[in-house]
Formats: structure tokens, sequence, C-alpha cells
């Protein structure tokens, strides 16, 4: 089996197999596209990733063998573990997404540069969670974003907004 | 003398001019370090995710939030949470015209409320007309056809159940209201009713006559829903119906005696069948429906309830109705109306 080898940007190599690779489209997308060309090849294919920090590219990778295994697990074992399964699934999730808002900033920058749908939509469902409930200042404070509105502005969108405000 | 002064001063303005941009440089040099991280990567900035991503993470967010966070947290984040491309799903069967008015305006946030989130309904507050003997003669909007017994009761609090821990839902532009008042039945049947005019609700909400009549047509989702419930000391019993009819008759001079005449001009109606009250199970239940799919030509909506006891006692004891509400789009209580659906489906089974 062909072994893939996923380059960051300061060149540290990852190597991944097929299976967990092509849950990340834009590597299957590419060694798809590599195969009509040349055929099959054994040489490990190296992808460079300029976008992805060495870090990320490793959490990410995390997740695409971890669920690759999980697959393989539920088209293993008989329906009636599934829903066990699925808990053992979503409780990894969880544990998963236990990391700092600028960790998850850049692993929605490669879940996305990597097309990486079950990822993103963790990372965007764990984006929305740190907004929910909170005030603007202190989701100001969680993205660690200055604040842009002037009094006057935010003293309209008050205005304007009331029936959301109370 | 003058002149070397201002000769001076030019130079000095030349020299702050060459600092203050030496100065503008460093800082940007700074800056363009800082925003590398030990890790070399480069700063979080949450306005720099790609528009679909964004997208998808406030679409995941209650509208409510989006409007009462978002927006004032900064512009870019603002201009986000109010674009067109992130509201305009949540609408279905807006007039295409209608439409294009609003993605012109970014009115979106604002008809969502409109549209979902205020009541068709005037009066919906019972609590508040205690004292007030004369208020079904009063232009409230609610019309007593049936005055059984000792008639209705208003009660805030509600007397012999739980208070109601829900808000009733306001009309367009009032205040909110915070405590849900109740209307208690007697001992032979007490019924109200209102009509509301669906098509002036509409015009109310911006849209001009021809959207609300294409709107309408169109089939939006319109939904009732109801709180109910009985005393823990006697057993009683209610009974819901909504009508919806093209309004073009003058509501008939009903008087009660005889069963309500919808089927003379009724459209679609939703009738709750007989709902009976058990004193064990005393606390507030939801009676909802949602009209979809209806055939055009509604105009109108007119909502009765009716209430009794069953073991004739003097006084208030029959079955209480509280936060009565009439909106478009789905229920607001998605929980309590799958729990109310679910019963409904097993008796009639």
């Amino acid at each position: 089996m062909r072994n893939i080898v996923l380059r960051a940007n300061d060149g540290a190599d990852h190597v991944i197999s097929v299976a967990a690779a092509s849950l990340c489209k834009t590597v299957a997308s590419l060694l798809q596209d590599l195969e009509a060309s040349k055929g099959e090849d054994t040489d490990p294919l190296i992808v460079p990733l300029p976008n992805v920090c060495n870090c990320t590219l490793q959490k990410v990778l995390g997740f695409c063998e971890q669920q690759r295994a999980f697959d393989e697990l539920c088209t293993a074992s008989p329906a009636a573990q599934q829903a066990d399964l699925t808990r053992q699934i979503q409780a990894w999730q969880m544990e998963y997404m236990q990391v700092s808002t600028d960790e998850l900033y850049h692993l929605v920058m490669a879940a996305h540069y990597l097309n990486v749908p079950r990822l993103l939509d963790l990372c965007t469902d764990a984006m929305a969670e740190r907004i929910r409930g909170k005030s603007p200042a202190q989701v100001r404070e969680c993205f660690g974003l200055k604040p842009s509105l002037s009094p006057e502005e935010e003293e309209e969108i008050r205005r304007s907004n009331l029936w959301a405000l109370n | 003398m003058a002149a070397t002064d201002l000769m001076g001063a030019l130079r000095g303005m030349l020299g702050l001019d060459v600092s203050s941009a030496q100065d503008q440089n460093s800082t940007s040099y700074t800056s363009d370090i800082g925003a590398l991280t030990t890790e070399g990567r480069q700063r979080m900035d949450i306005l720099g995710l790609p528009d679909g991503v964004m997208l998808s993470v406030l679409d995941r967010l209650n509208p409510r939030e989006l409007v009462s966070t978002c927006c004032l947290v900064s512009q870019g984040l603002r201009d986000a949470a109010i674009s067109n491309d992130l509201w305009r799903n949540k609408f279905v069967d807006l007039p295409e015209e209608f439409r294009d008015l609003i993605e012109s305006r970014r009115l979106y946030p604002w008809l969502w409320h409109a549209l979902y989130q205020t009541n068709l309904l005037s009066n919906v507050n019972w609590g508040n007309i205690i004292g007030n003997r004369n208020w079904l003669m009063q232009s409230s909007g609610w019309r007593v056809t049936l005055h059984g017994g000792h008639g209705w009761s208003a009660e805030s609090p509600p007397a012999a159940i739980p208070a109601l821990e829900v808000k009733p839902l306001p009309r367009l532009d009032a205040a909110p209201i915070n405590t849900a008042g109740a209307l208690a039945s007697s001992y032979m049947w007490c019924e109200v009713m209102q009509a509301v005019d669906l098509h002036t609700e509409l015009q109310k909400r911006r849209m001009s006559s021809r959207d609300a009549d294409s709107y309408l047509d169109g089939g939006a989702e319109l939904t009732f829903s109801i709180w109910y419930g009985g005393r823990g000391d006697c057993r009683s019993r209610a009974h819901i119906m909504v009508v919806l009819d093209s309004g073009r008759d003058a509501l008939v001079p009903y008087t009660g005696r005889h069963d309500f005449p919808w089927e003379r001009t009724a459209i679609t109606h939703w009738d709750s069948g007989m709902l009976r009250l058990d004193p064990q199970d005393n606390n507030w239940k939801l009676a909802t429906h949602t009209f979809r799919g209806y055939p055009a030509g509604i105009r109108r909506a007119i909502i009765v309830l009716k209430g009794k006891d069953e073991p004739w006692w003097a006084g208030h004891y029959g079955a209480k109705f509280a936060a009565p509400e009439l909106h478009f789009g789905p229920c607001r209580w998605p929980a309590q109306a799958a729990a109310a659906a679910a019963e409904e489906g097993s008796t009639s089974a």
C-alpha cells in the first residue's frame, strides 16, 4: 500500500495511510489525479502544505486516523453495539475538542484547507459553542478582537435591535 | 529672524514627520513579528475565516444571539452576522419581490423577529385584566361568547396550579410580558374567541398588500400554541379550535348557544378534540398546531377556546388557559409539541 507524506510548513514530515488520507478531500483528489495520469505508483507521495504548521497537522492527522479506526469498528460491529460506539465516538470528539481558541482557529483553517468535512463540522460546532451564551465583551476577549464600534454606533445597533435584547 | 524660525519650525515638522514615519515602520515591523507565534503560524483572526466556514459557524447560533451578541462584538462580525447569505435560508416562501426589498435593506433579522417571534393575537396576558369587569366589552380583541356558570375569571397568578414559567409572546413593537396570567372557566361551558386579520398583520410587518397575498397563498407555516391546565382539586375539560378562512364574511353575530358555525366559511381548521384534565396531572400542557401547505385564499384566523369543570362546582374550577400565541413559522416549543403530538396519537389510537 502506498504511503503519503504530508509536509508541514516547517518541513516536518508525517506519514499516513491512504485510508486515513482519503478523509482529506484535498489530498484524496490529488491522489486520484496522479493515479489517473501516471497509473499505480509505489513511491511515497510527498504533499507540501505551506499553510499548515506542524502541531496543527499532527492534530488533524490524529483525527483522520482515529475516525478511520472508528469507521472500521462501525462496519465490523453488530447493530446492537452501534449506540455504544456512537457514544464512544462522541466522548472522543469531546476530548479532542479541548483546545485553546487559538488552536481551534488553526484547526479550522487547516480542516478547510485540507477539506476534511467531518473535522470542519466538529470545529464549526466548537467555534459556535464558544460564542453561545456570552456577552459581546466576552466574545471579544475569547477571540482576541479589539472593539471596533464607536459608542454611538453601538448605541444605534442596540436601538435598532431592541427586540433581540430583552 | 522670522525666516529662520519658520525654517526651524519646518525642519521640526519634517523631523517629526520622519520620526513618526519611522515609528510607523517600526510598529508595523514589530507587529509583523508579533503576528508569528513561536510555532511559526499566523495570529488568530476570526474574521479571516473563509466565508463558507464563517457562515456555518454563525448558522449554528440562535438568531437572537446573532443579533444581540455578534452584532455588538465588532464591525466585521456584525456584517457577517446580519449578512443576507446567512439569513436567507431561515425563511420559507417569502414572495420574490419582497425578498429583494428585504435584502437591499438588510432587514432579515428584523423580519425573522416580526414573523416568527411576535404574536398575531392581541391581549394575551389575561392576568392584567383582573379588576376590570368590563374587559369583555372593550375592544380587547377577545370576545366572550359563552359566560356559563359563574363565567370566565382572570387569574394572576393562576390558582391551584403551579405558575406557568413561560413568557407570553408579545405583539410587534410591544413591551415584553414577563408573567403569564390565566383565564379560568366555570361549571358550565365558557367560551372566548378572537379573530385575526392575517393580511393586515402582514402589512404591519412591512409587506405590501400584494406581497402579503402571495405570502399567505404560498401556504406559509402558521402556528397556534396555547398552554392549558386544570386545578389540582377538580376534574375539568378544555376544547380548542382554530379556523382559517377567507375573512370575506363579517364574523357572524354568534352567541355561543349553538356550536360555533365554522364549517360555513372554513378553508381549513384544527380541532383539539375534548381535552380531559385530571387533578393528578396538575400542571400546564401545551396544545399546538402548525398549519402547513393549506390551500390558497386564507386571510383570517379565528381562535375559539372553551372550558368547564366536570363536577359542576360553583366558582371557577374549570380548565384554565394561558399564553396563547399565533405566529408564522414552526412552534417555539418543539419538545413539548412533540410530546403533545405523541399523546394525541395515543389517545386517538
